[in-house]
């Protein structure tokens, strides 16, 4: 790399679901559009909201009917998973013209990594000019784009200017702009991080820069040295084309359509959602050793727990049992809203050791049974009798994608 | 409580006893070592929650004098400091004084050591067993049942019994079994045993065999084996072995060991160990360890493995083939583990099928086998 310096761009796209329903439908550009899911289902949150309706005070991941309240006139849309994943799809493919380091670093978000590649498309100012424009003309999408000399402050810049803003940051930048921003704002704090460094004493990113590095990392282990250099605007890490391919995990949550009081409801979710996620997992060719559990009460009160299983398993019955000593051991039999199971520790499966006791190869084999007719018959052609029962959310989770429509 | 003793003879004793001396300080009386002197010797005695080994060091052996008494009594030193202690004295014999405050000297040549020592009467007694369930056998032939079947025993907490070897005795026979449901290794015995004593479901803790393994290793006569209900002791010369015995019901093993096989190989021993372990120095680096195997006409058994980051090894070994022929993955540490635990020169496999296990048996006896389940392969 050219004496060290890089070039960093990141294109975020604007509103992204919202914007693809006004440009598919003319009739809603203009206008305040939500995209949203079912309020009868209790999926009632905003997933996108369209720059009108965030004028108003509409705000992503809001509860529908606050929404609502904020922005009567606004037009609810169920959203369509494979039309926007097609759309992002269609995005990193033409930012790869301009260079063969693309990240796709979620749905609506990529890294371009520009350095060298100045000669061909100018300097980053430039590259981000044509590349903002080429999008609008072929998709119909707005952009953010922020340049930097990593992906971090690429990142930031790009939330500097919404929408449409073409943000470049140096080094230089990092004192006057970065600073002055509330920690939280840095990529990488969370909540819970936030609070942490608020008992601290620590209120922005330049606060957290004149922290000392080596408390820091007492504190809080090698994040807290992480979160050091970033608020100093230096990030060595690279942009990484298959970040997306070794996943870490797999895990499916779900919002329950109504509270479940009762243990054999939750019973037949768990083994539901264990038998979705250890499908993913057979399907990506991961085995994993970890299962997490996470319920969420009426009142938001939230519980994650994991256990380690002896043997790694990528069968819906071993999740689901380790699942189930999670939730004896810590639900305190309050109403559940929202459960979800995760599965990681993950490595490829090559194989699976079989067990003198347990009849592992028979399990395999009805799973890869059940796999072959799902692929060629569809998710809804095989399922647990079990989920004919009321309880069930097999049928409503069947065919989605992320958990909404496709 | 007086007397003087070999060092050499102190420092073998205080090793042995270190071994059950517990590191945690959940009861600190235990993180000591019990030291006491009669007319027979010097006893010491540590223990933990789970076993208790108790030496003797006798006044006299072969002859020569180790232990000279002047005045018997009991202390309880602090372990760890005690057996560092002991093995730095710089002279051969060692001075032992206590005196009423369990104050402690213990004087070597030029060197002088005072230990704030321990009421013994707090240390906890030694279980007393009925000797109504007995057995005695050779040390030699229980040191080489358990390196035969220790090895197999899980090392996971949470498996419980399957973290010990089950002991059965029926018709004066003795089994040992240990699986960790992957493998599983068996060894057969006769043993010097009242015709009707029978034992069904006694399991002993993986950790506490390979413990007295070990303090066994230079006993040569025979060993006294007494059960109860939740303890088993060992007797030897001048050593005392307790162990507590795990809660649960072992798994019904006659069940999944299967009698007759599809296709039985002959081999030599030595060879095919060899031949693992090469074929192990690829698989090892695989998170499996998986190696495959292919019983091919009448002669050879092709060994391969494959890792997709290193490369791969093929090589074929001479056998004795019956039967059809078909392939097999299985994780080569078992093999390696099983039959390392082999001493006859030819072993012979029975193979099942291909996701069923097969079963290690020495060629020339009966009373050895180690059975391995194979691996699934996508």
């Amino acid at each position: 790399m050219k004496g060290g310096r890089r070039t960093v761009l990141l294109a975020d796209m604007n509103a992204f679901y919202a914007s693809i329903e006004q440009m598919l439908c003319p009739d809603l550009r203009g206008k305040p559009v939500i995209v949203c899911g079912d309020p009868a289902r209790r999926h009632g949150i905003v997933l996108a909201a369209s720059y009108e309706a965030k004028a108003c005070g509409v705000e992503t991941a809001m509860s529908v009917s606050q929404a609502k309240e904020v922005c009567p006139s606004a037009r609810l849309i169920p959203p369509r998973m494979a039309t926007y994943v097609q759309m992002s799809v269609r995005i990193v493919h033409l930012l790869k013209e301009y260079s063969p380091l693309v990240e796709p670093f979620s749905i609506d978000e990529a890294f371009v990594e520009l350095t060298g590649c100045e000669t061909l498309f100018g300097d980053g100012k430039t590259a981000a000019r044509t590349i903002q424009r080429r999008i609008h003309d072929e998709t119909g999408i707005h952009c953010s784009i922020g340049v930097g000399p990593n992906k971090l402050l690429a990142k930031m810049a790009a939330g500097w200017e919404k929408p449409r803003g073409l943000t470049v940051w140096t080094n230089a930048d990092v004192p006057r702009k970065l600073w002055p921003l509330p920690v939280a704002k840095l990529f990488g704090v969370g909540r819970r991080m936030e609070h942490h460094f608020h008992r601290m004493g620590i209120r922005t990113i330049g606060d957290l820069a004149h922290t000392d590095p080596d408390l820091l990392h007492h504190r809080f282990g090698v994040i807290g040295r992480v979160l050091f250099e970033s608020a100093h605007g230096r990030d060595p890490s690279p942009v990484d084309p298959c970040s997306l391919d070794g996943s870490k995990s797999i895990g499916h949550q779900f919002t329950l359509p109504r509270d479940y009081e009762r243990e054999p409801e939750i019973r037949l979710v768990l083994r539901e959602l264990a038998e979705e996620v250890a499908g993913r997992a057979r399907k990506t060719g991961y085995t994993g050793k970890t299962v997490s559990l996470t319920l969420k009460g009426t009142a938001f009160d939230s519980l994650h727990r994991s256990l380690t299983m002896p043997e790694p398993s990528n069968i819906g019955r071993a999740l689901f049992q380790t699942a189930m000593r999670l939730l004896h051991r810590h639900w305190n039999y309050r109403p559940i809203r929202l459960v979800g199971i995760t599965l990681s520790n993950l490595k490829p499966d090559h194989g699976t050791q079989l067990n003198l006791f347990q009849p592992i190869d028979k399990e395999r084999r009805l799973a890869d049974a059940v796999d072959a007719i799902r692929d060629k018959y569809g998710t809804r052609s095989i399922f647990l009798a079990q989920s004919l029962s009321d309880a069930s959310v097999f049928s409503d989770r069947a065919g989605k994608i992320g958990g909404h429509h496709r | 409580m007086k007397f003087r003793i070999s060092r050499s003879a102190l420092v073998e004793a205080v090793s042995q006893v270190s071994k059950a001396v517990s590191q945690k300080t959940t009861v600190p009386i235990l993180t000591g070592v019990k030291a006491s002197v009669d007319e027979d010797g010097l006893w010491l005695t540590g223990s933990n929650s789970d076993l208790t080994i108790q030496v003797c060091v006798p006044v006299k052996k072969d002859d020569k004098e180790q232990v000279k008494v002047e005045t018997i009594g009991s202390v309880v030193l602090p372990g760890r400091i005690f057996s560092d202690i002991v093995r730095k004295l710089p002279g051969k014999s060692v001075d032992w004084v206590v005196d009423e405050q369990w104050k402690t000297i213990l004087r070597s040549e030029q060197a002088q050591f005072e230990l704030k020592g321990l009421d013994p009467e707090e240390y906890p007694r030694l279980p007393q067993l009925r000797e109504d369930r007995m057995f005695s056998l050779p040390a030699d032939l229980l040191k080489s049942m358990i390196r035969q079947t220790g090895f197999a025993v899980s090392t996971s907490e949470a498996r419980g019994v399957l973290t010990g070897v089950l002991w059965q005795i029926s018709s004066g026979k003795l089994t040992f079994v240990a699986t960790d449901s992957h493998r599983l290794s068996r060894r057969q015995a006769d043993v010097e045993a009242p015709e009707d004593l029978s034992v069904e479901n006694v399991v002993v803790p993986g950790k506490s065999l390979s413990e007295l393994g070990k303090i066994l290793a230079d006993q040569t006569g025979w060993v006294d084996v007494v059960l109860s209900e939740n303890q088993v002791m060992v007797r030897a010369d001048n050593l005392l072995f307790f162990s507590r015995l795990l809660d649960g019901t072992y798994p019904d093993t006659n069940r999944v060991i299967p009698n007759s096989g599809k296709t039985e190989v002959l081999l030599n021993t030595k060879e095919l160990l060899q031949s693992v372990d090469r074929a192990a120095l690829i698989s090892r680096d695989g998170q499996d360890n998986v190696i495959k195997w292919t019983m091919k006409g009448e002669d050879t058994v092709q060994v391969h493995s494959a890792s997709q980051d290193v490369g791969s090894v093929l090589e074929e070994v001479g056998a004795q083939v019956n039967g059809e022929e078909m392939s097999i993955s299985f994780n080569a540490q078992f093999m390696l583990e099983a039959l390392r635990a082999v001493d006859s020169d030819e072993i012979q496999i029975h193979f099942t099928g291909t996701m069923t296990p097969f079963v290690i048996q020495p060629a020339d006896r009966e009373d050895a086998l180690h059975l391995i389940v194979p691996i699934r392969t996508r």
